[in-house]
């Protein structure tokens, strides 16, 4: 018996070593081709003069869809931001998806709406439409507000999908706070590439504790709240050093739901979001994947860089613990609809490396960790544990990530240099030498949670109270 | 014991105790923390770096515009020799002359007139135009790339060979900033030219700019993009029709009429809308014959010819509003509504009533709050 689990440990141990061993190479060449990708980026872009595209009639026209779901306390200001955002052809799509608070009177009532007899493709279906608002003041012409049945954010977005009219559709959260160039930025990918682009991503940055004034950043401050602070690194971590990779691979999977500029003919050919997964994001980008590769088209989906779109991220564990246990089973959805994917050459680097990659380590990474604990107790009870191993391969785990950690908080200061005051740099610091031991267990726990909630059938997104930015009042 | 010698015996210690597997461990653990401190060194360097660049560049950057300003306006009261040789004082590193020609492309950018013409003629004196043509031969494609766009700003027509050499380089932003730089700096009745020396296929943002540059030039008309309409490469005939449009090139509706059955898509698109800007009627009852088997794209712009042009075929209009496709049917029921024919919109809601998309698509053509919807 002593000798069969012996065998057993002796094999598993080689697995476990063999996972780690692919998981961190896979991180640091990650992080190396992003660091080529954001300097390539950085030298392309130093001479662009953005004022070209405002003052253009070639420009194409934008459709920028927000879904309000009971927003009625911040919707006036986050439209207002909206509308003032630099872009010459552009049209705001907001859709109230039901809400029960009073959002879309307040919406009326501030912007002089009325119903108008709008017509509109049906091709995507999704749940009635209530009716279709109009400003009747000039300087509101490029608002529309459309008041729906609640049928849920892709729903929502499906709908502003229909009735949008711009060649590009940009889906936002209504409550993120753009920069006002962001959509002068993300157009120029669609616009330089010699093949088509479907899609643009952009990075999203954590605006807790920054300054917002009528509706714009005014100043970054890395957040005072601990759990937001590891969010930032976190959030470094996955957008400059993850995302940018997987975009000059051509293997990226996932446009953040925040903030997405997609070639709208090709999301609705490929039927516009899934109401079947709460991932709807990573979801809609591999099937637009699909659908271009399935036709032998070729296309571009392209990621940059620039710090676009802030937005508010939980600072209690309880609303963090929901927002991933969500992110868990939007993964798992996504990739069991589209299994076919899994290891096949027809998907060139999405098959054979980006599904693979989110299979083992998004996925699996949590159960493996969960796994390796459960193994490790057992062992433990029996008095099998090399000790001074342990704790050997428990510091070089640690070490792992604090250099991931440290090379992202360089990474920032190389690229765009957000956080400019010192004290920033020993906050973020001070985080990345904790989050090994007070942050990630918890986001272990978590996707484990996302797991167990996928096998129970949940399908629920979960409330996302939030607290607020850090205000000034319009003057 | 020095630090070295401290490590040797701990990974002798380790290898005698634990074994090998821990002197690797050993060692990984020591490459992570030597990495992480190196990334923190770099990260603190920086920021003592761009804190120390911004205090020497602000002085400098103060001390250049002094002297530039005090030769613009004459506001000291030194000559203008006096200016130039303390300029030349502090210019002997690529840095100052880097730092200097940027202000200058700055300056020049927001005057005109005279005082755009001193602002080059300066960057002459100051020998700045023979460090940004020593730009493009650097290596690096971004040095290029900027060299180009300096002595595009700067009007240096000496550099219009070496720039010529780079129209089709490997680098899309070297051949975007070509091109803007050729069509800047060439000869009045030259400037066409450059579009016929282009291999490339012109992104949307090269035409984007190229279009901005061609507006920007005060006094500049080209009175007809015809001769580009010939070339093989689609993306410039297709740039050129709009081009054709924009300016209102009369000239060129003869060869954009024969365009309207251009076998490619695009163009016959594109020469459609470019005949309705220029306000052509003449090819009415073709695009009328030719609607029935066009594609949509194309469907679309005939509908909006007839439309600009008056065409008043009623029934026409009324069959194209029951077209399976949405903006088709939406672009048909605004030429009805332009056309304004008796008992509209109610006759055709009368008329069309069990077809609900129909009707939406009548009342929306009809309400006056949504013409730009």
């Amino acid at each position: 018996m002593k000798q069969a689990l012996e065998t057993f440990t002796y094999y598993f141990d080689i697995v476990l070593l063999v996972y780690t061993i692919s998981i961190c190479s896979s991180y640091l060449l990650l992080a190396i081709v992003s660091a080529q990708a954001l300097i390539r980026y950085k030298r392309e872009n130093s001479y662009t003069d953005y004022r070209e595209v405002l003052s253009s009639p070639l420009t194409p026209g934008i459709s920028l869809i927000a879904p309000a779901y009971n927003e009625s306390l911040t919707i006036v200001e986050n439209v207002k931001s909206l509308l003032s955002l630099q872009y010459p052809q552009l049209e705001i799509v907001v859709v109230n998806d039901g809400s029960k608070d009073d959002t879309l009177a307040k919406l009326i009532e501030n912007y002089q709406l009325e119903e108008v007899p709008y017509a509109y493709p049906k091709t995507l279906s999704h749940k009635p439409i209530h009716g279709i608002y109009k400003s009747t003041q000039a300087i509101y012409d490029k608002l529309i507000v459309i008041d729906k049945v609640n049928g849920g954010k892709a729903d929502a977005l499906n709908t502003g999908l229909n009735v949008s009219s711009g060649k590009y559709a940009a889906c936002i959260d209504v409550d993120c706070v753009l920069s006002q160039d962001a959509l002068l930025k993300m157009i120029k990918p669609f616009l330089q590439s010699e093949e088509r682009t479907i899609a643009v991503g952009g990075v999203i940055r954590i605006a807790n504790s920054c300054v917002i004034e009528d509706g714009f950043l005014k100043s970054v401050q890395v957040p005072d709240n601990m759990l937001a602070r590891f969010q930032v690194m976190e959030y470094t971590r996955a957008f400059l050093m993850g995302r940018m990779g997987w975009s000059k691979a051509d293997g990226l999977l996932l446009i953040s739901g925040a903030f997405g500029l997609f070639d709208k003919e090709i999301a609705v050919a490929c039927g516009g979001y899934n109401h079947e997964t709460v991932g709807e994001d990573m979801e809609l980008i591999v099937r637009m994947r699909r659908y271009m590769i399935e036709r032998g088209e070729r296309y571009v989906v392209s990621f940059i860089p620039d710090p676009l779109c802030w937005t508010e991220a939980p600072s209690t564990n309880q609303v963090l613990g929901r927002q991933r246990n969500r992110w868990m089973r939007g993964t798992i959805e996504t990739l069991l609809m589209h299994k076919r994917m899994f290891f096949n050459p027809k998907y060139r680097v999405l098959g054979l490396l980006s599904y693979p990659y989110w299979f083992f380590f998004e996925w699996m990474a949590p159960l493996v960790e969960i796994f390796g604990i459960v193994y490790f107790v057992l062992l433990a009870l029996l008095d099998l544990p090399n000790w001074p191993y342990f704790f050997a391969l428990m510091g070089s785990v640690y070490a792992f990530a604090l250099m991931m950690s440290m090379a992202a908080i360089l990474f920032d200061e190389m690229s765009y240099f957000q956080y400019t005051r010192w004290r920033d740099v020993r906050k973020l610091l001070i985080a990345a030498l904790l989050e090994p031991f007070l942050h990630h267990p918890k986001v272990v726990w978590w996707s484990i949670r996302g797991n167990l909630d996928f096998v129970q059938g949940k399908k629920s997104w979960g409330e996302m109270t939030r607290t607020g930015f850090n205000t000034k009042p319009a003057k | 014991m020095n630090p070295v010698d401290n490590i040797a015996a701990l990974v002798n210690e380790l290898e005698v105790r634990y074994g090998m597997g821990m002197v690797f461990i050993f060692w990984l653990i020591f490459s992570f923390l030597f990495l992480a401190l190196i990334f923190l060194l770099m990260t603190l360097l920086s920021r003592f770096a761009k804190d120390a660049d911004a205090r020497f560049t602000q002085d400098l950057n103060q001390y250049y515009e002094e002297r530039l300003l005090g030769l613009l306006y004459g506001m000291s009261d030194h000559s203008d020799e006096q200016h130039i040789e303390e300029i030349k004082l502090k210019l002997k590193t690529r840095f100052q002359q880097q730092l200097l020609a940027d202000i200058m492309v700055r300056l020049g950018k927001g005057l005109s007139g005279n005082l755009s013409d001193k602002v080059k003629q300066l960057y002459r004196t100051l020998q700045l135009h023979s460090y940004s043509l020593g730009k493009l031969k650097a290596v690096n494609w971004s040095i290029q790339a900027s060299g180009i766009s300096e002595l595009r700003e700067m009007h240096i027509q000496e550099g219009i060979p070496a720039i010529r050499e780079l129209l089709n380089h490997r680098v899309a932003l070297v051949r975007s900033h070509a091109q803007l730089a050729l069509l800047e700096l060439e000869a009045e009745g030259d400037r066409l030219s450059v579009f016929e020396q282009i291999t490339y296929p012109l992104t949307d943002w090269d035409q984007l700019r190229l279009h901005e540059s061609l507006k920007s030039r005060n006094g500049f008309h080209i009175e007809s993009f015809g001769r580009l309409f010939s070339l093989s490469n689609h993306s410039i005939v297709l740039f050129a029709i709009r081009m054709s449009a924009f300016f209102g090139c009369s000239r060129d509706i003869l060869p954009l009429q024969a365009m309207s059955s251009h076998p490619n898509v695009e163009i016959r698109t594109e020469a459609i809308l470019a005949l309705t800007r220029l306000g052509d009627y003449q090819l009415q009852e073709v695009l009328v014959d030719q609607f029935e088997g066009e594609e949509t794209a194309v469907q679309h712009a005939i509908l909006q010819y007839l439309m600009y042009t008056g065409y008043d075929r009623l029934s026409f209009f009324e069959q194209a509003l029951t077209h399976p496709s949405h903006y088709i049917s939406l672009q048909a029921a605004r030429a009805l509504a332009a056309l304004q024919p008796a008992g509209f919109p109610e006759i055709y809601i009368e008329r069309f009533a069990p077809q609900s998309l129909v009707i939406e698509r009548i009342m929306h053509a009809a309400d006056r709050r949504l013409q730009n919807a």
